[in-house]
């Protein structure tokens, strides 16, 4: 008796050591970007290291006002300092890409989840694998074409390819979502005198509409994290928050203090939204194995 | 519901289409490529060679090496993630305070921007980092982490792990709570140990959960781009190189369209034998 209430409490002892440990290993990396942000840039590498010993915004103040280097000063159009027009670059693309591959995949899978026709499987299946084709493939060429249709570094250009990247994960997790939705309901509505189409706006897509919030939100955050997608067909104009990032370090010298601060003001928004919709976040991410 | 026209098809197709016009033409260009000799600078333009550039290709070391590390990458990750993963579904499945905060936690790695997430532990496993103190201090040898070839590929394996392994741990704890009951009250009074409900009625229960959601992970391992290229940019000596960042240097550093034509075509029929085994293997509906 004695050592199974000893046995219990090593368990529990155990189980929260291991989840403080994870906990550390999930959060210090980002603690310790915010003391390096924090500190001067000679207290950075210095041996031992420093932790908060001197505070100085000196970082954010040049991200916030230049960015870095002068080669991304010629992204500052419209009277945004470059780091203001990157966010607003990647909020336009992810927003719009978002929007417009949802407003695509709702009749697809609207149509897999409810029909079977000839074709629904090869469809299916089809839509799928090409989320599983690494961009790489279509970049190449996609570039070629951009430079020779005058799309290349636009927004229109960038927005098409981001209904690319989503609308295969879109449709996928919709049909999941559609099929929760059960067919009585939308039969009852049919009886009560709807069109198919008003059943479809009256009754499947409200009671989806967790679903769809989810998507939404999936995609939003999949394409505003986007990099290689912008870095290949974009240039100065339509610069992107992650693409930028990646330009603090294409100098001679890392300006490592920099870099902390901007990696930090860029995730600003994705710690916002981790905290204020995690749970639509949760659910979109673990259908599409559920669901499957 | 069973429906006799055409229009469950029809509409469909603005999706399909939509995906097949942005996927189509570029492989065909890609077919096109290949056949040629382009180097982009050139104002000549590019040239017809045949199947020569193929011959090239199948003898170029680089390319051996690349595709290599790609497998090692791809698989390594993925088995790494699994492991991980499903300790950390386990451990999030206890009772203990503070849980729902744990697992809010596990969102934060997957949501971070990877280029973000590749430059916080280019920072942190600095041969002059904080890590590398950490680890004198407990009294171990620093790591060289991305600065040796030995270690760079690893090491961006366990940055890969720490951003994608909450992933399928979340896919787990999701398939667990969405368990039947009965199975499980039947092994708990059959007098089932803890790991024997895990091993013999828990595991095999999600076992098509965790093979979909492994095959994501395979097939985004398999295009991991940002990572590796703000990490390291496929060096130290082509050790991180991977085919995506070598296709990139062919297409965009080196500016040779054909070699980068050929090395797409490769890439897309092999990712597609790839997730055609697969898909036949566990049988997605």
């Amino acid at each position: 008796m004695y050592s199974l209430v000893l046995r219990k409490l090593i368990s529990k002892a155990v189980t929260y050591i291991l989840a403080i440990l994870v906990s550390l290993a999930i959060l210090f990396p980002i603690v310790w970007l915010l003391n390096i942000s924090l500190l001067p840039p000679q207290e950075i590498f210095t041996y031992p290291p420093k932790f908060l010993t001197e505070i100085s915004l000196e970082n954010y103040v040049k991200v916030l006002s230049g960015g870095m280097g002068e080669k991304y000063q010629i992204a500052a159009t419209g009277g945004g300092t470059p780091f203001q027009v990157n966010l607003l670059n990647s909020l336009i693309c992810a927003g719009s890409g978002s929007i417009l591959a949802i407003l695509l995949a709702i009749p697809a899978a609207y149509s897999l989840s409810r029909f079977r026709f000839p074709l629904a499987n090869f469809f299916r299946y089809q839509i799928l694998s090409f989320r599983l084709t690494p961009p790489i493939v279509v970049l190449v060429p996609l570039y070629l074409i951009y430079q020779a249709t005058n799309l290349y570094d636009t927004h229109i250009g960038l927005v098409l390819v981001y209904i690319l990247a989503n609308l295969p994960l879109a449709v996928w997790l919709l049909i999941g979502f559609f099929k929760e939705v059960p067919i009585e309901l939308e039969e009852a509505a049919l009886i009560d005198g709807c069109t198919r189409i008003s059943a479809v706006f009256r009754v499947v897509l409200p009671v989806a509409s967790t679903g769809l919030i989810s998507v939404a939100i999936l995609s939003l955050l999949f394409t505003w994290n986007d990099f290689i997608f912008a870095f290949i067909l974009t240039g100065n104009n339509v610069r992107t928050a992650p693409v930028a990032l990646l330009g603090c370090i294409s100098y001679e010298q890392i300006m490592w203090g920099q870099l902390a601060a901007q990696v930090l003001l860029t995730l600003i928004p994705i710690f916002i939204f981790v905290f204020f919709v995690q749970k639509y976040i949760i659910r979109g991410l673990t259908l599409g194995a559920i669901k499957g | 519901m069973k429906i006799k026209s055409l229009y469950p098809f029809f509409l469909v197709l603005p999706a399909w289409g939509y995906l097949i016009a942005f996927t189509v033409f570029p492989t065909a260009y890609n077919w096109w490529l290949s056949f040629m000799d382009w180097y982009f600078a050139n104002p000549l333009g590019p040239s017809y060679i045949g199947l020569e550039g193929f011959k090239n290709l199948i003898y170029d070391p680089i390319f051996h090496y690349s595709l290599i590390t790609t497998l090692i990458y791809t698989f390594g990750v993925t088995l790494l993630e699994l492991i991980i993963g499903l300790s950390l579904a386990l451990l999030a499945t206890q009772e203990f305070r503070g849980r729902r905060l744990f697992r809010t936690l596990l969102i934060l790695p997957i949501a971070i921007t990877p280029v973000a997430v590749g430059l916080t532990w280019k920072v942190l496993l600095n041969t002059d980092g904080i890590v590398n103190f950490l680890l004198k201090i407990i009294g171990l040898k620093p790591i060289s982490w991305f600065a040796y070839p030995t270690t760079a590929l690893y090491s961006l394996m366990l940055v890969d792990a720490w951003q994608w392994s909450p992933f399928i741990a979340l896919s787990i704890i999701a398939a667990f709570e969405a368990l039947p009951i009965p199975p499980i009250e039947a092994a708990i009074i059959d007098g089932a140990s803890y790991w024997q409900q895990i091993r013999y009625i828990k595991l095999p229960l999600i076992k098509d959960v965790l093979t979909i959601a492994l095959m994501f992970r395979l097939c985004d391992a398999f295009k991991t781009f940002d990572i590796i290229f703000a990490i390291t940019g496929g060096g130290p000596a082509n050790a991180t190189q991977t085919l995506a960042i070598y296709t990139y240097y062919n297409a965009f550093y080196w500016l040779l369209m054909g070699n980068a034509g050929r090395l797409c075509t490769f890439i897309f029929y092999f990712s597609f034998v790839i997730v055609y085994i697969l898909a036949r293997r566990i049988k997605v509906e």
